[in-house]
Protein backbone atom coordinates (compact mmCIF):
# COMPACT_ATOMS: atom_id res chain seq x y z
CA UNK A 1 0.00 0.00 0.00
CA UNK A 2 2.92 2.71 0.87
CA UNK A 3 4.48 1.64 -2.49
CA UNK A 4 1.27 2.27 -4.51
CA UNK A 5 1.18 5.73 -2.29
CA UNK A 6 4.71 6.42 -2.89
CA UNK A 7 4.52 5.65 -6.89
CA UNK A 8 1.11 7.87 -7.01
CA UNK A 9 2.26 10.79 -5.23
CA UNK A 10 5.74 10.38 -7.29
CA UNK A 11 3.82 10.24 -10.54
CA UNK A 12 1.65 13.09 -9.84
CA UNK A 13 4.16 15.50 -8.67
CA UNK A 14 5.98 14.68 -12.14
CA UNK A 15 2.87 15.14 -14.03
CA UNK A 16 2.04 18.23 -12.20
CA UNK A 17 5.54 19.64 -13.54
CA UNK A 18 4.22 19.46 -16.82
CA UNK A 19 1.43 21.44 -16.57
CA UNK A 20 -0.29 22.51 -19.48
CA UNK A 21 2.38 23.36 -21.79
CA UNK A 22 4.68 21.20 -23.73
CA UNK A 23 8.07 22.30 -22.51
CA UNK A 24 6.95 22.69 -19.09
CA UNK A 25 9.24 19.70 -17.75
CA UNK A 26 12.44 21.93 -18.29
CA UNK A 27 13.68 24.02 -15.66
CA UNK A 28 13.12 27.64 -15.47
CA UNK A 29 16.92 28.40 -15.62
CA UNK A 30 17.35 26.06 -18.79
CA UNK A 31 14.36 27.56 -20.59
CA UNK A 32 15.38 31.13 -19.55
CA UNK A 33 18.73 30.51 -21.26
CA UNK A 34 19.61 26.40 -22.84
CA UNK A 35 16.19 27.39 -24.89
CA UNK A 36 16.61 30.45 -25.60
CA UNK A 37 19.40 30.00 -28.13
CA UNK A 38 16.66 27.96 -29.96
CA UNK A 39 14.71 31.36 -30.25
CA UNK A 40 17.06 33.99 -30.45
CA UNK A 41 15.87 37.26 -28.80
CA UNK A 42 12.39 36.54 -29.11
CA UNK A 43 10.21 35.45 -25.97
CA UNK A 44 9.93 31.56 -25.68
CA UNK A 45 7.10 29.81 -27.74
CA UNK A 46 3.56 28.63 -25.92
CA UNK A 47 4.08 25.56 -26.43
CA UNK A 48 0.86 23.44 -26.31
CA UNK A 49 -0.96 19.82 -27.30
CA UNK A 50 -4.13 22.11 -28.25
CA UNK A 51 -5.35 22.19 -32.51
CA UNK A 52 -4.94 25.96 -33.78
CA UNK A 53 -8.53 26.89 -34.18
CA UNK A 54 -7.82 27.75 -37.66
CA UNK A 55 -7.24 23.60 -38.77
CA UNK A 56 -9.99 22.63 -36.45
CA UNK A 57 -11.87 20.97 -39.39
CA UNK A 58 -8.01 19.63 -40.88
CA UNK A 59 -8.58 15.98 -40.90
CA UNK A 60 -5.15 14.44 -41.23
CA UNK A 61 -5.04 10.79 -42.44
CA UNK A 62 -4.02 8.07 -40.14
CA UNK A 63 -0.54 7.87 -41.25
CA UNK A 64 -0.14 11.34 -39.34
CA UNK A 65 0.09 11.93 -35.55
CA UNK A 66 -0.96 15.20 -33.97
CA UNK A 67 2.78 16.66 -32.18
CA UNK A 68 1.13 20.37 -30.79
CA UNK A 69 1.39 23.80 -31.90
CA UNK A 70 3.73 26.61 -30.85
CA UNK A 71 2.62 30.50 -30.88
CA UNK A 72 5.25 33.08 -31.18
CA UNK A 73 4.99 36.59 -30.64
CA UNK A 74 6.13 38.66 -33.89
CA UNK A 75 5.12 42.01 -33.27
CA UNK A 76 2.07 44.12 -32.58
CA UNK A 77 -0.88 45.18 -34.48
CA UNK A 78 -1.42 47.88 -31.94
CA UNK A 79 -1.72 49.01 -28.20
CA UNK A 80 -3.10 45.70 -27.19
CA UNK A 81 -2.91 43.20 -30.20
CA UNK A 82 -0.35 41.18 -30.71
CA UNK A 83 0.45 39.63 -33.82
CA UNK A 84 1.49 36.27 -33.78
CA UNK A 85 3.26 33.01 -36.29
CA UNK A 86 1.38 30.17 -34.99
CA UNK A 87 3.06 26.00 -35.84
CA UNK A 88 1.21 23.45 -36.09
CA UNK A 89 3.15 20.00 -36.43
CA UNK A 90 2.41 16.62 -37.15
CA UNK A 91 4.85 13.25 -37.73
CA UNK A 92 4.63 10.74 -40.14
CA UNK A 93 6.56 7.90 -40.99
CA UNK A 94 5.76 8.93 -45.06
CA UNK A 95 8.59 10.52 -47.41
CA UNK A 96 8.57 14.14 -47.35
CA UNK A 97 7.04 14.10 -51.37
CA UNK A 98 4.57 11.48 -50.16
CA UNK A 99 3.39 13.65 -46.80
CA UNK A 100 3.23 16.66 -48.68
CA UNK A 101 1.07 15.18 -51.68
CA UNK A 102 -1.21 13.64 -47.97
CA UNK A 103 -1.16 17.08 -46.46
CA UNK A 104 -2.50 18.87 -49.44
CA UNK A 105 -5.28 16.09 -50.39
CA UNK A 106 -5.73 16.33 -46.66
CA UNK A 107 -6.24 19.96 -46.88
CA UNK A 108 -8.21 19.91 -50.34
CA UNK A 109 -10.82 17.00 -48.78
CA UNK A 110 -11.43 19.70 -45.95
CA UNK A 111 -12.39 22.61 -47.96
CA UNK A 112 -9.32 24.52 -48.50
CA UNK A 113 -7.75 25.27 -52.34
CA UNK A 114 -4.45 24.46 -52.55
CA UNK A 115 -2.33 27.39 -54.35
CA UNK A 116 0.89 26.46 -56.17
CA UNK A 117 3.72 28.58 -55.80
CA UNK A 118 4.31 30.26 -59.50
CA UNK A 119 6.80 27.87 -61.24
CA UNK A 120 7.70 25.83 -58.08
CA UNK A 121 6.15 22.90 -60.03
CA UNK A 122 9.33 23.72 -63.04
CA UNK A 123 11.63 23.89 -59.62
CA UNK A 124 14.55 21.42 -61.10
CA UNK A 125 16.90 21.35 -58.07
CA UNK A 126 15.31 20.39 -54.47
CA UNK A 127 16.35 20.01 -51.69
CA UNK A 128 15.12 19.58 -48.06
CA UNK A 129 14.38 22.69 -47.39
CA UNK A 130 11.74 23.20 -49.69
CA UNK A 131 9.98 26.17 -49.79
CA UNK A 132 5.92 26.03 -48.29
CA UNK A 133 3.30 25.68 -50.13
CA UNK A 134 0.15 28.03 -49.21
CA UNK A 135 -3.42 26.36 -49.14
CA UNK A 136 -6.47 28.68 -49.06
CA UNK A 137 -9.83 28.44 -47.30
CA UNK A 138 -12.43 31.90 -46.24
CA UNK A 139 -9.59 34.17 -47.62
CA UNK A 140 -6.94 33.04 -45.17
CA UNK A 141 -3.58 31.64 -45.92
CA UNK A 142 -2.17 28.62 -44.33
CA UNK A 143 1.35 27.72 -45.16
CA UNK A 144 2.77 23.82 -44.67
CA UNK A 145 6.29 21.94 -45.37
CA UNK A 146 7.26 18.66 -44.75
CA UNK A 147 10.71 17.88 -43.59
CA UNK A 148 12.73 15.00 -42.76
CA UNK A 149 14.52 14.89 -39.38
CA UNK A 150 15.52 11.70 -37.19
CA UNK A 151 14.23 9.28 -39.77
CA UNK A 152 10.96 10.74 -39.58
CA UNK A 153 9.06 13.71 -41.66
CA UNK A 154 7.21 16.96 -39.83
CA UNK A 155 4.74 18.39 -41.47
CA UNK A 156 4.85 22.02 -39.96
CA UNK A 157 1.72 24.28 -40.89
CA UNK A 158 2.21 27.96 -40.18
CA UNK A 159 -0.45 30.59 -39.95
CA UNK A 160 -0.28 34.28 -39.39
CA UNK A 161 -2.17 35.71 -37.14
CA UNK A 162 -3.46 39.41 -36.70
CA UNK A 163 -1.50 39.81 -39.88
CA UNK A 164 -3.09 40.32 -42.77
CA UNK A 165 -0.11 41.37 -44.93
CA UNK A 166 -0.35 38.03 -47.22
CA UNK A 167 -2.61 38.77 -50.12
CA UNK A 168 -2.22 35.12 -51.81
CA UNK A 169 -5.68 34.04 -51.22
CA UNK A 170 -7.31 37.02 -52.15
CA UNK A 171 -5.62 37.12 -55.77
CA UNK A 172 -6.49 34.59 -58.39
CA UNK A 173 -4.79 31.92 -58.73
CA UNK A 174 -1.22 32.16 -60.70
CA UNK A 175 -1.34 30.35 -63.76
CA UNK A 176 1.85 27.51 -63.75
CA UNK A 177 4.50 27.97 -66.82
CA UNK A 178 3.28 26.74 -69.90
CA UNK A 179 6.48 26.24 -72.30
CA UNK A 180 5.72 22.51 -73.10
CA UNK A 181 8.95 21.31 -71.48
CA UNK A 182 7.37 20.61 -68.07
CA UNK A 183 7.03 16.72 -68.67
CA UNK A 184 10.62 16.39 -69.21
CA UNK A 185 11.97 18.70 -66.79
CA UNK A 186 14.16 16.69 -64.16
CA UNK A 187 13.55 17.48 -60.16
CA UNK A 188 17.27 16.85 -58.52
CA UNK A 189 17.58 16.17 -55.10
CA UNK A 190 20.48 17.45 -53.71
CA UNK A 191 22.85 15.47 -52.31
CA UNK A 192 23.59 14.65 -48.54
CA UNK A 193 26.64 15.94 -46.50
CA UNK A 194 29.12 12.64 -45.84
CA UNK A 195 30.05 14.85 -43.04
CA UNK A 196 26.80 15.54 -41.74
CA UNK A 197 24.50 12.57 -42.99
CA UNK A 198 21.98 15.65 -43.61
CA UNK A 199 20.73 16.48 -47.15
CA UNK A 200 22.20 20.28 -47.68
CA UNK A 201 19.84 23.43 -48.45
CA UNK A 202 19.97 25.38 -51.56
CA UNK A 203 21.07 28.73 -50.93
CA UNK A 204 19.95 30.45 -53.60
CA UNK A 205 19.07 29.58 -57.10
CA UNK A 206 15.81 29.16 -58.79
CA UNK A 207 14.15 27.68 -62.47
CA UNK A 208 13.67 30.34 -65.51
CA UNK A 209 12.48 29.00 -68.75
CA UNK A 210 11.14 30.71 -72.70
CA UNK A 211 12.04 30.13 -75.91
CA UNK A 212 12.46 26.57 -75.71
CA UNK A 213 15.11 26.70 -73.06
CA UNK A 214 15.36 25.77 -69.21
CA UNK A 215 18.18 27.21 -67.10
CA UNK A 216 18.17 25.91 -63.45
CA UNK A 217 20.74 27.38 -60.85
CA UNK A 218 21.52 26.32 -57.30
CA UNK A 219 23.96 27.00 -54.68
CA UNK A 220 24.60 24.93 -51.91
CA UNK A 221 27.20 23.97 -49.07
CA UNK A 222 28.81 20.84 -49.22
CA UNK A 223 32.19 19.02 -47.84
CA UNK A 224 32.62 16.59 -51.33
CA UNK A 225 34.12 16.88 -54.52
CA UNK A 226 32.92 18.41 -57.62
CA UNK A 227 33.29 14.83 -59.74
CA UNK A 228 31.35 13.20 -56.59
CA UNK A 229 28.04 15.74 -56.62
CA UNK A 230 27.94 15.68 -60.59
CA UNK A 231 27.79 11.75 -60.62
CA UNK A 232 24.98 12.56 -57.54
CA UNK A 233 22.86 14.27 -59.91
CA UNK A 234 23.76 12.06 -63.35
CA UNK A 235 22.07 9.45 -61.30
CA UNK A 236 19.25 10.91 -61.05
CA UNK A 237 19.17 12.21 -64.72
CA UNK A 238 19.45 8.70 -65.77
CA UNK A 239 16.58 7.44 -63.70
CA UNK A 240 14.37 10.22 -64.99
CA UNK A 241 14.61 8.66 -68.90
CA UNK A 242 17.32 11.28 -70.38
CA UNK A 243 20.08 9.25 -72.09
CA UNK A 244 24.17 10.26 -71.52
CA UNK A 245 26.11 11.46 -73.81
CA UNK A 246 29.40 12.84 -72.10
CA UNK A 247 30.30 13.59 -68.57
CA UNK A 248 33.43 15.23 -67.19
CA UNK A 249 34.94 16.10 -64.38
CA UNK A 250 37.77 18.54 -63.31
CA UNK A 251 40.00 20.12 -60.02
CA UNK A 252 37.00 22.66 -59.53
CA UNK A 253 34.27 21.70 -62.54
CA UNK A 254 32.35 18.35 -62.96
CA UNK A 255 29.22 17.55 -65.23
CA UNK A 256 27.41 15.51 -67.76
CA UNK A 257 25.45 16.17 -71.44
CA UNK A 258 21.74 14.41 -71.77
CA UNK A 259 19.63 14.39 -74.70
CA UNK A 260 16.19 13.09 -74.91
CA UNK A 261 13.54 12.19 -77.33
CA UNK A 262 10.02 12.01 -77.50
CA UNK A 263 7.58 11.95 -79.85
CA UNK A 264 9.98 14.24 -82.33
CA UNK A 265 11.34 16.29 -79.92
CA UNK A 266 14.75 16.36 -79.08
CA UNK A 267 15.94 17.57 -75.68
CA UNK A 268 19.68 17.93 -75.09
CA UNK A 269 20.58 19.17 -71.42
CA UNK A 270 24.11 20.03 -70.00
CA UNK A 271 24.50 19.65 -65.77
CA UNK A 272 27.29 21.55 -64.71
CA UNK A 273 29.29 21.35 -61.30
CA UNK A 274 31.26 24.12 -60.27
CA UNK A 275 33.30 24.20 -56.77
CA UNK A 276 33.32 27.89 -57.03
CA UNK A 277 35.24 28.11 -52.88
CA UNK A 278 36.23 26.07 -50.12
CA UNK A 279 33.13 23.47 -50.20
CA UNK A 280 30.51 26.25 -51.71
CA UNK A 281 28.65 24.53 -55.11
CA UNK A 282 27.03 26.24 -57.71
CA UNK A 283 24.71 23.78 -60.03
CA UNK A 284 23.44 25.02 -63.46
CA UNK A 285 21.04 22.51 -65.66
CA UNK A 286 20.74 23.90 -69.46
CA UNK A 287 17.61 22.16 -71.16
CA UNK A 288 17.29 23.49 -74.40
CA UNK A 289 15.32 21.74 -77.51
CA UNK A 290 17.15 20.85 -80.54
CA UNK A 291 15.77 22.24 -83.73
CA UNK B 1 4.16 10.07 7.47
CA UNK B 2 2.23 10.76 4.25
CA UNK B 3 3.98 14.35 4.59
CA UNK B 4 7.16 12.39 4.95
CA UNK B 5 5.76 10.54 1.42
CA UNK B 6 5.26 13.33 -0.35
CA UNK B 7 8.27 15.16 0.62
CA UNK B 8 10.48 12.11 -0.23
CA UNK B 9 8.76 11.52 -3.79
CA UNK B 10 8.70 15.30 -4.46
CA UNK B 11 12.67 14.97 -3.82
CA UNK B 12 12.91 11.89 -5.99
CA UNK B 13 11.01 13.83 -8.90
CA UNK B 14 13.49 16.52 -8.36
CA UNK B 15 16.34 14.81 -8.48
CA UNK B 16 15.16 12.40 -11.16
CA UNK B 17 15.03 15.56 -13.41
CA UNK B 18 18.07 16.66 -12.37
CA UNK B 19 20.21 13.81 -12.96
CA UNK B 20 18.49 13.57 -16.81
CA UNK B 21 20.12 16.40 -19.21
CA UNK B 22 18.03 19.80 -19.70
CA UNK B 23 15.69 18.81 -22.44
CA UNK B 24 15.71 15.22 -21.55
CA UNK B 25 11.76 15.24 -20.25
CA UNK B 26 10.33 17.09 -23.56
CA UNK B 27 8.78 14.61 -26.16
CA UNK B 28 11.68 15.01 -28.72
CA UNK B 29 8.85 15.23 -31.93
CA UNK B 30 8.32 19.00 -29.93
CA UNK B 31 11.66 19.67 -29.70
CA UNK B 32 12.12 18.89 -33.54
CA UNK B 33 8.78 20.16 -34.84
CA UNK B 34 8.23 22.79 -32.59
CA UNK B 35 11.54 24.08 -31.13
CA UNK B 36 13.80 23.18 -33.75
CA UNK B 37 11.26 24.06 -36.42
CA UNK B 38 12.57 20.57 -38.20
CA UNK B 39 15.85 21.80 -39.22
CA UNK B 40 18.89 19.90 -38.35
CA UNK B 41 21.26 23.28 -38.61
CA UNK B 42 18.34 24.47 -35.52
CA UNK B 43 18.98 21.65 -33.25
CA UNK B 44 20.38 22.52 -29.59
CA UNK B 45 21.92 19.59 -28.09
CA UNK B 46 22.06 20.35 -23.88
CA UNK B 47 24.02 19.26 -20.83
CA UNK B 48 24.37 20.33 -17.94
CA UNK B 49 28.36 20.51 -17.60
CA UNK B 50 30.85 22.67 -19.56
CA UNK B 51 31.51 22.02 -23.47
CA UNK B 52 33.81 19.62 -24.49
CA UNK B 53 36.05 22.32 -25.34
CA UNK B 54 35.95 24.51 -22.55
CA UNK B 55 37.80 27.63 -23.10
CA UNK B 56 36.69 31.17 -22.73
CA UNK B 57 33.31 29.76 -21.16
CA UNK B 58 34.10 29.92 -17.32
CA UNK B 59 33.37 32.36 -15.36
CA UNK B 60 34.09 33.48 -11.65
CA UNK B 61 32.79 31.68 -8.62
CA UNK B 62 29.96 33.78 -8.07
CA UNK B 63 28.37 32.52 -10.89
CA UNK B 64 26.43 28.88 -11.00
CA UNK B 65 26.76 27.01 -14.33
CA UNK B 66 23.12 25.95 -15.10
CA UNK B 67 24.52 23.91 -18.81
CA UNK B 68 25.90 24.38 -22.03
CA UNK B 69 24.13 24.19 -25.93
CA UNK B 70 25.65 23.20 -28.86
CA UNK B 71 23.41 24.14 -31.90
CA UNK B 72 24.26 22.61 -35.25
CA UNK B 73 27.31 21.44 -36.04
CA UNK B 74 29.22 22.98 -33.81
CA UNK B 75 27.54 26.06 -35.19
CA UNK B 76 27.18 28.29 -31.57
CA UNK B 77 28.31 26.99 -28.27
CA UNK B 78 26.63 28.68 -25.50
CA UNK B 79 26.74 28.60 -21.33
CA UNK B 80 24.52 29.45 -18.90
CA UNK B 81 25.20 30.52 -15.66
CA UNK B 82 22.61 31.91 -12.71
CA UNK B 83 24.11 34.68 -9.93
CA UNK B 84 22.76 36.35 -7.26
CA UNK B 85 24.90 39.63 -7.82
CA UNK B 86 23.14 42.49 -9.52
CA UNK B 87 23.20 43.23 -13.22
CA UNK B 88 25.21 45.84 -13.67
CA UNK B 89 27.88 44.31 -10.78
CA UNK B 90 27.32 40.69 -12.60
CA UNK B 91 28.71 42.16 -16.22
CA UNK B 92 31.48 43.88 -14.95
CA UNK B 93 32.54 40.75 -12.87
CA UNK B 94 32.43 38.58 -15.62
CA UNK B 95 34.03 40.77 -18.01
CA UNK B 96 37.00 41.32 -15.74
CA UNK B 97 37.23 37.66 -15.22
CA UNK B 98 37.70 36.97 -18.83
CA UNK B 99 39.62 40.41 -19.92
CA UNK B 100 42.08 38.28 -16.81
CA UNK B 101 41.80 35.44 -19.36
CA UNK B 102 43.19 37.71 -22.54
CA UNK B 103 39.65 38.46 -23.79
CA UNK B 104 39.27 41.89 -25.45
CA UNK B 105 36.46 43.75 -26.79
CA UNK B 106 35.77 43.86 -30.43
CA UNK B 107 33.14 46.35 -32.12
CA UNK B 108 30.72 44.77 -34.28
CA UNK B 109 28.03 46.76 -35.99
CA UNK B 110 24.76 45.60 -34.90
CA UNK B 111 21.11 45.00 -36.96
CA UNK B 112 18.43 46.28 -34.44
CA UNK B 113 16.74 43.23 -33.35
CA UNK B 114 13.23 42.49 -35.20
CA UNK B 115 10.96 41.79 -32.38
CA UNK B 116 11.90 43.90 -29.33
CA UNK B 117 11.07 42.27 -25.84
CA UNK B 118 9.83 44.89 -23.34
CA UNK B 119 12.43 45.28 -20.45
CA UNK B 120 15.58 46.80 -20.05
CA UNK B 121 18.29 45.62 -22.96
CA UNK B 122 20.48 42.74 -21.78
CA UNK B 123 24.24 44.05 -20.68
CA UNK B 124 26.14 42.73 -23.53
CA UNK B 125 29.89 42.18 -25.17
CA UNK B 126 31.44 41.40 -27.71
CA UNK B 127 35.00 39.53 -27.24
CA UNK B 128 38.26 38.24 -28.97
CA UNK B 129 41.04 36.65 -28.55
CA UNK B 130 43.74 35.31 -30.89
CA UNK B 131 40.89 35.29 -33.70
CA UNK B 132 38.72 33.46 -31.25
CA UNK B 133 35.14 35.07 -30.17
CA UNK B 134 33.27 34.95 -27.15
CA UNK B 135 29.90 36.92 -26.46
CA UNK B 136 28.40 37.61 -23.19
CA UNK B 137 25.45 39.00 -21.67
CA UNK B 138 23.36 39.63 -18.75
CA UNK B 139 20.01 39.47 -18.74
CA UNK B 140 17.43 40.16 -16.24
CA UNK B 141 14.38 37.43 -16.13
CA UNK B 142 11.68 37.75 -13.79
CA UNK B 143 14.20 39.07 -11.08
CA UNK B 144 17.10 36.47 -11.62
CA UNK B 145 20.08 37.31 -13.49
CA UNK B 146 21.32 34.97 -16.21
CA UNK B 147 24.85 35.04 -17.61
CA UNK B 148 25.02 33.74 -21.58
CA UNK B 149 28.64 33.27 -22.61
CA UNK B 150 28.64 32.03 -26.97
CA UNK B 151 31.06 31.04 -28.90
CA UNK B 152 31.50 30.92 -32.45
CA UNK B 153 33.88 30.35 -35.28
CA UNK B 154 33.91 33.14 -37.98
CA UNK B 155 34.50 31.68 -41.79
CA UNK B 156 36.85 32.22 -42.98
CA UNK B 157 38.91 32.81 -39.64
CA UNK B 158 39.24 36.42 -38.95
CA UNK B 159 41.81 38.48 -36.57
CA UNK B 160 40.74 40.53 -33.82
CA UNK B 161 39.33 43.84 -34.55
CA UNK B 162 39.16 43.09 -38.32
CA UNK B 163 35.97 43.99 -39.90
CA UNK B 164 33.86 40.96 -40.99
CA UNK B 165 33.65 40.75 -44.81
CA UNK B 166 30.49 42.19 -46.60
CA UNK B 167 28.66 39.92 -47.26
CA UNK B 168 28.99 38.86 -50.27
CA UNK B 169 26.51 36.89 -52.41
CA UNK B 170 27.47 34.68 -55.02
CA UNK B 171 25.60 37.36 -57.55
CA UNK B 172 28.55 39.88 -56.31
CA UNK B 173 25.39 42.10 -55.66
CA UNK B 174 26.62 44.31 -53.22
CA UNK B 175 27.59 46.49 -56.41
CA UNK B 176 25.25 47.51 -59.27
CA UNK B 177 23.20 44.67 -60.78
CA UNK B 178 23.38 45.94 -63.86
CA UNK B 179 26.84 47.37 -63.97
CA UNK B 180 27.37 43.39 -62.83
CA UNK B 181 26.26 41.84 -65.65
CA UNK B 182 27.34 44.70 -68.31
CA UNK B 183 31.43 43.90 -66.69
CA UNK B 184 30.59 40.06 -67.56
CA UNK B 185 29.27 41.21 -70.90
CA UNK B 186 32.48 42.84 -71.17
CA UNK B 187 34.55 39.46 -70.12
CA UNK B 188 33.10 37.44 -72.66
CA UNK B 189 36.17 35.76 -74.55
CA UNK B 190 36.52 36.63 -78.03
CA UNK B 191 36.43 33.69 -80.21
CA UNK B 192 36.82 32.92 -84.12
CA UNK B 193 36.01 30.33 -85.94
CA UNK B 194 37.75 29.14 -89.13
CA UNK B 195 37.06 30.90 -93.11
CA UNK B 196 35.29 26.99 -93.67
CA UNK B 197 32.73 27.54 -91.31
CA UNK B 198 29.60 29.83 -92.13
CA UNK B 199 27.69 31.78 -89.37
CA UNK B 200 23.83 30.33 -90.23
CA UNK B 201 22.39 33.05 -87.94
CA UNK B 202 23.62 36.15 -86.80
CA UNK B 203 24.41 35.72 -83.10
CA UNK B 204 22.31 36.78 -80.85
CA UNK B 205 24.83 38.84 -78.22
CA UNK B 206 24.99 37.65 -74.83
CA UNK B 207 22.44 36.49 -72.80
CA UNK B 208 21.66 36.70 -69.13
CA UNK B 209 21.42 33.80 -66.80
CA UNK B 210 21.19 35.95 -64.00
CA UNK B 211 23.35 38.94 -62.61
CA UNK B 212 26.25 36.90 -62.21
CA UNK B 213 26.12 34.45 -65.31
CA UNK B 214 25.70 35.05 -68.98
CA UNK B 215 25.70 32.95 -72.17
CA UNK B 216 26.52 33.27 -75.70
CA UNK B 217 24.79 31.46 -78.11
CA UNK B 218 26.37 30.83 -82.38
CA UNK B 219 24.96 29.09 -84.63
CA UNK B 220 27.43 27.14 -87.34
CA UNK B 221 27.73 24.68 -90.12
CA UNK B 222 31.51 23.55 -90.66
CA UNK B 223 32.99 20.80 -92.43
CA UNK B 224 34.93 20.35 -89.57
CA UNK B 225 34.17 17.57 -86.39
CA UNK B 226 32.78 19.15 -83.12
CA UNK B 227 36.49 17.82 -81.63
CA UNK B 228 38.19 19.48 -84.24
CA UNK B 229 36.21 22.73 -83.62
CA UNK B 230 36.90 22.43 -79.77
CA UNK B 231 40.75 21.96 -80.52
CA UNK B 232 40.88 25.22 -82.75
CA UNK B 233 38.44 27.69 -79.90
CA UNK B 234 40.87 26.11 -77.02
CA UNK B 235 44.24 27.92 -78.09
CA UNK B 236 42.16 31.16 -78.06
CA UNK B 237 40.75 30.76 -74.92
CA UNK B 238 44.44 29.85 -73.29
CA UNK B 239 45.55 32.90 -75.37
CA UNK B 240 43.38 35.32 -73.58
CA UNK B 241 44.29 33.90 -69.77
CA UNK B 242 41.83 30.79 -69.69
CA UNK B 243 43.22 28.09 -67.81
CA UNK B 244 41.21 24.98 -68.97
CA UNK B 245 39.82 22.21 -65.93
CA UNK B 246 38.15 19.76 -67.74
CA UNK B 247 36.76 18.42 -71.26
CA UNK B 248 34.51 16.14 -72.68
CA UNK B 249 33.68 14.99 -76.02
CA UNK B 250 30.43 13.10 -76.58
CA UNK B 251 28.11 12.04 -80.09
CA UNK B 252 26.04 15.25 -78.95
CA UNK B 253 27.94 17.59 -76.77
CA UNK B 254 31.81 18.57 -77.17
CA UNK B 255 33.35 20.69 -74.66
CA UNK B 256 35.63 22.19 -71.81
CA UNK B 257 35.39 24.14 -68.86
CA UNK B 258 37.64 27.15 -68.06
CA UNK B 259 38.86 29.47 -65.01
CA UNK B 260 40.29 33.01 -65.24
CA UNK B 261 41.80 35.09 -62.39
CA UNK B 262 41.99 38.45 -63.21
CA UNK B 263 44.89 40.50 -61.51
CA UNK B 264 42.71 42.49 -59.15
CA UNK B 265 41.76 38.78 -57.55
CA UNK B 266 38.83 38.43 -59.14
CA UNK B 267 37.30 34.61 -61.13
CA UNK B 268 35.25 34.16 -63.99
CA UNK B 269 34.45 30.43 -64.85
CA UNK B 270 33.47 29.69 -68.45
CA UNK B 271 31.76 26.68 -70.62
CA UNK B 272 32.53 26.21 -73.98
CA UNK B 273 29.90 23.80 -75.22
CA UNK B 274 29.81 22.33 -78.64
CA UNK B 275 25.87 20.71 -79.49
CA UNK B 276 26.45 18.73 -83.36
CA UNK B 277 22.42 19.11 -84.68
CA UNK B 278 23.66 16.96 -87.54
CA UNK B 279 24.61 18.41 -91.18
CA UNK B 280 27.58 20.07 -89.95
CA UNK B 281 25.73 22.39 -87.96
CA UNK B 282 26.41 23.17 -84.44
CA UNK B 283 25.32 25.60 -81.72
CA UNK B 284 28.60 26.69 -80.06
CA UNK B 285 27.71 28.21 -76.64
CA UNK B 286 30.19 30.15 -73.97
CA UNK B 287 28.52 30.27 -70.30
CA UNK B 288 30.32 32.73 -68.38
CA UNK B 289 29.92 33.20 -65.07
CA UNK B 290 31.51 35.09 -62.00
CA UNK B 291 30.79 33.29 -58.94
CA UNK B 292 34.11 33.30 -56.66
CA UNK B 293 34.34 35.88 -53.83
Amino acid sequence: MRRIAFFTVTALSCAAAFGQSLLDCIEPDVARTLLRQGQGAQQPPDITATVPAELSSLRMPREFTWIGSAERITGRLDATTNMSQVTAAWRTSLAPDAARAATAAALAGSGWEIRSQPGMSMNVFRSADQMPQTACRDGKPVNFTASPMDGVTYVLFTIQRNNNSSLICSQPAQPGFVTGLEKYTPHLDLPVDPATGVAVRQQGGGTSSGGGQINARTQFTLQDSPGNVARHFAKQMAGQGWTSDANWSGTLTAGSSWSRRDAGTVLQSTLSVTAVDEHQFVALLHISTLQ
Amino acid sequence: MRKFIIAVSATACSVAALAQEPFQCVNPDVLNALVFNARVESRLVAKRTLPDVADGYAAPADFTLIGSVVRGANVLTSVGYKTALEARKAFDNLLQFMNAEGWQPEFTPRTPPAVTVAGPPPLAVNLCRNGERRNFLIRDIEGVRYAMISGYETSPPRACNVPAPQQVTLQGMQTNPLAAINALHDSLPQLSFPETARMIAPPPGAENLNTDAVFSVTRIESPDTAATLAGLLSPQLVAQNWSNDAKWSGALSTGSTWIRKTDDGKKYWGTLEILSLGKGIYNVRFTLASWAR
